[in-house]
């Protein structure tokens, strides 16, 4: 029995010599696979299971605020971007802006399917009473749920028309977001539906009354004819499961398998919160739903409840610190004790727009800096952002033209015309600002084309922007690339005045054969530029297919 | 040689080249490889659990987030003096804005507190509000130091003060920030056992316009209150007066609130017919937490009060506020010697924690004449 053991022992360490090896031992996988660039992302396993949960407001916020949560690794590339650094459609996010041309029509629609809820009676499902934002759920009368939420008293568009108007500017950026609509609510609409629940601060819950109704209804703003003004929000498709934390994975969700902190699209959220001055960019504002589609289950994950954004705080306007510190910023706090006051934050100072159609935001935002802007509480994903995840953002802000912010501030419908203008003028004075803080921030060679003859031919994202001049020159280094060990061997290099430059002879014609070409560019006010993106190019029965891009490795 | 393939031999190669072909396969495409990871996440699925520092702050959060429901861990004073105390407390809502609430609870200096109050829901369309309460207190060592301004400390004597109160209050706001309000109590006290055990019958009415963002904590605003009590002994009414007490807040935020200067006043003057007095034990005092910081609780009685106080405060963080205080006040025998002369004064310096509408927490060194004294509290001071 031992003989034949040992026989088994060394029968097996030739088979592994021989044939197993590349399987057991650490073979290194090739660069590129034959479908990259993948450009949409696929939830392979049955989420059918999934468990609604109840994200902890406090321990939320209190977690946030002190400790740093998630992967404590620093300075991680984004783990869900295709070989071409670029984020693929998936259950969180759709290209459009700076993917697909967007026209003001197309921005005004956004997500919408219909015109808002139907008329006739509005059956109460369940009211919000946290003691802040009233809010009602109810059925129309075709039997589709929305969710209702109001101005507060004295800011008649600001809390609502704000909700539609940023809901178009995210759903434009490319996020799932909710079909909100501006509507108009007359108080005999509303009927107690069966069943209908409430909990009241400080009490169980409990069947709802007509005079909770009336309650809430108080904390609203009335229209002089009696009726309320509202955003409606229609109820996402599919069964919600909660919201989505910033760090981790959700552990019940099998196709959830890179943690938020890493997704590029929610670390770019943070440059759009800071854009949008999204001060309210939490946990408890998303929402996943299990959406099932031919047969197949799969969590859709959404941001929601855009009501704290602009210069709306939600239920009052904005406060003047919101968007320049964290809720709670102890390293400050020892300094504010020992200064008796002397030590005077920016925020007390800096001159503000008030407005009760939109609240309170800050008056010229031509030196807008996005580093410097922050959230209420700190959001992990926000804290990974590299530069070139901020990067990526900028080049999806760039492609919102004044046009096209203009044409999403006006279905906030915010009834102030002098307002609105303000409001678009400030959103396009912070989309500058952000591009001219995030574009030229590191090398902005992008969208690197290789023509068969060796025509090799880019964009400079900050030049295109017009926040940066054209450097004074590119300078490209052309390699072979072994995609099976990964090693480039030189070929030559060449450089050019401008952003088309002829490969040096010598690149491999094989088919199948791959060209790794590191730009760079020369330019005296951005020393950051030196240091070369990298394109990888294969070669295909049609020339060159671009397959990888890194602007940071 | 000749090698005999055993099975387990045939077994073993063949799961050797299966793993191999297997992992190749799965490399072969970029979609097949997020595949494999979402199928092996599929193997390990479990639903959240929150960790216990989530659990705690969770609860935590609730008990801050407004009021309780059920069964709650009361924190407070029971009588000024009294130290800190604890002891539970069971909130009951029912009718859509009511609750009974009632707490049970120990000092450290062993005083002790059973109160329990039912308030009736809102009426009115939530003008009127309608309270009942009852309270049983026992305050074992109660400091006396005579009466008067000029009392010295080393006649500090104590005396134990029970008083037993069973009443109902009705609270009426008209249009906001107004408030008008009564009340009609029973109060029946008993002074060291053997001592004095007048009964009351008291009635109240106070006018008050509160514009502060909220009673229990605020940056700007004002509130400004005027009581009067009628304190009518139940046992031939020799110890039956009346009491009129005026009560100033002014809050000045300044840069945003960078700066906020408080300021308070409050007098009160008490009126007696024939021969009838005002007890020692419910005269109007100076000294403690929320009065003449630098001096012990009640260290100054008599039949009217003057309290001025003035306030520095600054705001290094959205849940800490610093501040530095003066406070001076007197108590006279007469309302005409209610003026600026021979008051007393204490300076101190104190840094309060709260949330954006209520301070859980303030602690306060002041200095008076008498000494340095600690002060910590859970209630704002205005």
């Amino acid at each position: 029995m031992r003989r034949v053991i040992r026989a088994t022992v060394a029968l097996l360490a030739v088979v592994a010599t021989l044939g197993g090896a590349p399987a057991l031992t650490a073979q290194p996988k090739p660069k590129f696979f034959a479908d990259d660039p993948v450009w949409r992302e696929v939830d392979t396993q049955d989420a059918s299971k999934v468990a609604r949960w109840n994200i902890d407001l406090a321990s939320d916020l209190v977690l946030n605020l002190f400790v740093k949560l998630g992967d404590p690794a620093a300075d991680v590339r984004a783990r869900n971007v295709n070989t071409v650094d670029e984020v693929p459609d998936s259950s969180w996010y759709t290209n459009r802006a700076g993917r697909t041309a967007l026209t003001p029509a197309a921005i005004a629609t956004g997500p919408d399917t219909g015109g808002g809820p139907a008329a006739g009676v509005w059956s109460i499902t369940s009211a919000k009473s946290d003691g802040i934002t009233p809010g009602f759920t109810i059925m129309d009368a075709t039997g589709v749920r929305w969710f209702l939420k109001f101005d507060p008293p004295g800011y008649r568009g600001m809390a609502t028309g704000t909700e539609v108007a940023v809901t178009k500017l995210m759903w434009a950026l490319g996020y799932h977001v909710p079909e909100n609509h501006i509507a108009v609510l007359r108080p005999e609409q509303l009927a107690l539906g069966a069943g209908a629940k409430i909990t009241p601060v400080g009490e169980p819950e409990r069947a709802m009354r007509i005079d909770d109704v009336k309650h809430l209804l108080k904390r609203a703003d009335r229209e002089p004819d009696g009726s309320y003004r509202i955003v409606a929000s229609r109820g996402l498709e599919g069964r919600p499961v909660g919201g989505f934390r910033f760090y981790d994975t959700r552990p019940d969700d099998p196709n959830d398998v890179v943690p938020h902190e890493h997704r590029r699209e929610l670390r770019g959220y943070g440059v759009f919160s800071a854009w949008l001055n999204h001060v309210d960019a939490k946990a408890i504002n998303s929402l996943d739903t299990v959406v099932t589609d031919n047969g197949r289950s799969f969590v859709r994950h959404h941001l929601i409840d855009f009501g704290s954004t602009l210069g709306s705080g939600g239920v009052a306007p904005r406060e003047e610190w919101e968007g320049f510190e964290y809720m709670a910023e102890p390293k400050d706090i020892g300094k504010g004790i020992v200064s008796f006051g002397a030590y005077v934050k920016p925020w007390r100072t800096v001159e503000v727009y008030r407005s009760p159609a939109i609240g309170t935001l800050v008056r010229d935002n031509t030196n807008f800096n996005p580093d410097l802007w922050r959230a209420r509480v700190p959001n992990q994903a926000f804290l990974r952002a590299r530069a070139d995840d901020k990067f990526w953002a900028a080049t999806r802000l760039a492609a919102l033209s004044d046009d096209l912010i203009r044409a999403a501030v006006k279905t906030g419908q915010f009834g102030n015309d002098e307002a609105e203008q303000f409001l678009v003028k400030a959103l396009c004075e912070r989309r500058d600002a952000i591009l001219r803080a995030y574009l030229p921030a590191i090398n902005p060679i992008s969208m690197p084309v290789l023509s068969p003859d060796g025509v090799l031919t880019f964009a400079n994202a900050a030049v295109a922007a017009g926040v940066a001049p054209a450097p004074a020159s590119y300078h490209a280094v052309f390699s072979s690339f072994d995609n099976a060990t990964r090693d480039s061997r030189r070929i030559g290099d060449a450089t050019s005045t401008t952003t088309e430059i002829r490969a040096p002879a010598g690149l491999p014609s094989a088919s199948g054969s791959y060209l790794h070409v590191e730009i760079s560019a020369t330019s005296a006010g951005h020393p950051s530029w030196a240091t070369p993106v990298h394109a990888y190019f294969k070669r295909t029965a049609n020339g060159w297919t671009l397959v990888g891009f890194e602007r940071l490795q | 040689m000749t090698i005999r393939l055993s099975r387990l031999s045939i077994i073993a190669i063949g799961l050797v080249l299966t793993m191999g072909a297997a992992r190749a396969e799965a490399r072969q495409s970029r979609e097949e490889e997020l595949a494999q990871a979402q199928a092996e996440k599929a193997k390990a699925l479990h639903p959240y659990e929150p960790n216990a520092a989530e659990r705690v702050i969770a609860k935590a959060g609730r008990a801050l987030a407004g009021p309780p429901s059920g069964f709650y861990p009361w924190l407070g004073t029971v009588y000024s003096g009294g130290l800190f105390a604890l002891g539970p407390g069971y909130r009951h809502p029912f009718g859509g804005g009511g609750a009974l609430d009632a707490q049970a609870a120990v000092s450290l200096r062993g005083y002790t507190l059973l109160r329990t109050t039912v308030l009736a829901p809102p009426l009115a369309g939530e003008h009127v509000r309608v309270s009942f309460y009852g309270e049983v207190i026992d305050a074992k060592q109660v400091g006396f130091y005579g009466i008067g301004n000029e009392t010295v400390e080393e006649s500090r004597v104590t005396y134990r003060y029970e008083p037993r109160t069973a009443g109902a209050r009705l609270t009426f706001t008209p249009v906001k920030p107004v408030e008008l309000g009564a009340a009609v109590s029973y109060i029946d006290i008993t002074i060291n056992e053997t001592g004095p055990a007048p009964n009351y019958l008291l009635t109240e009415a106070h006018a008050a316009v509160d514009w502060r963002d909220t009673p229990g904590y605020s940056r700007r605003g004002g509130y400004y209150r005027v009581d009067w009590s009628n304190y009518d002994d139940q046992n031939g009414g020799l110890l039956s007066y009346r009491q009129l007490q005026g009560d100033v807040r002014q809050l000045i935020p300044i840069l945003r609130a960078n700066w906020v200067i408080a300021l308070r006043a409050t007098t009160s003057l008490t009126y007696t017919s024939g021969d009838s007095q005002v007890p020692f034990f419910l005269m109007p005092y100076l000294g403690g937490g929320s009065t003449l910081r630098g001096y012990r609780s009640r260290r100054f009685r008599d039949r009217n009060r003057l309290l001025l106080t003035a306030e520095y405060r600054w705001t290094p963080s959205h849940f800490v506020d610093m501040a530095v205080f003066h406070d001076m006040g007197k108590v006279a025998a007469t309302s005409a010697e209610l003026n600026l002369s021979d008051l007393h004064h204490s300076t101190g310096i104190g840094i309060r924690f709260h949330t954006p509408a209520a301070t859980f927490f303030r602690v306060e060194a002041a200095r008076g004449t008498e000494g340095l004294k600690l002060i910590f509290a859970f209630s704002p001071i205005g």
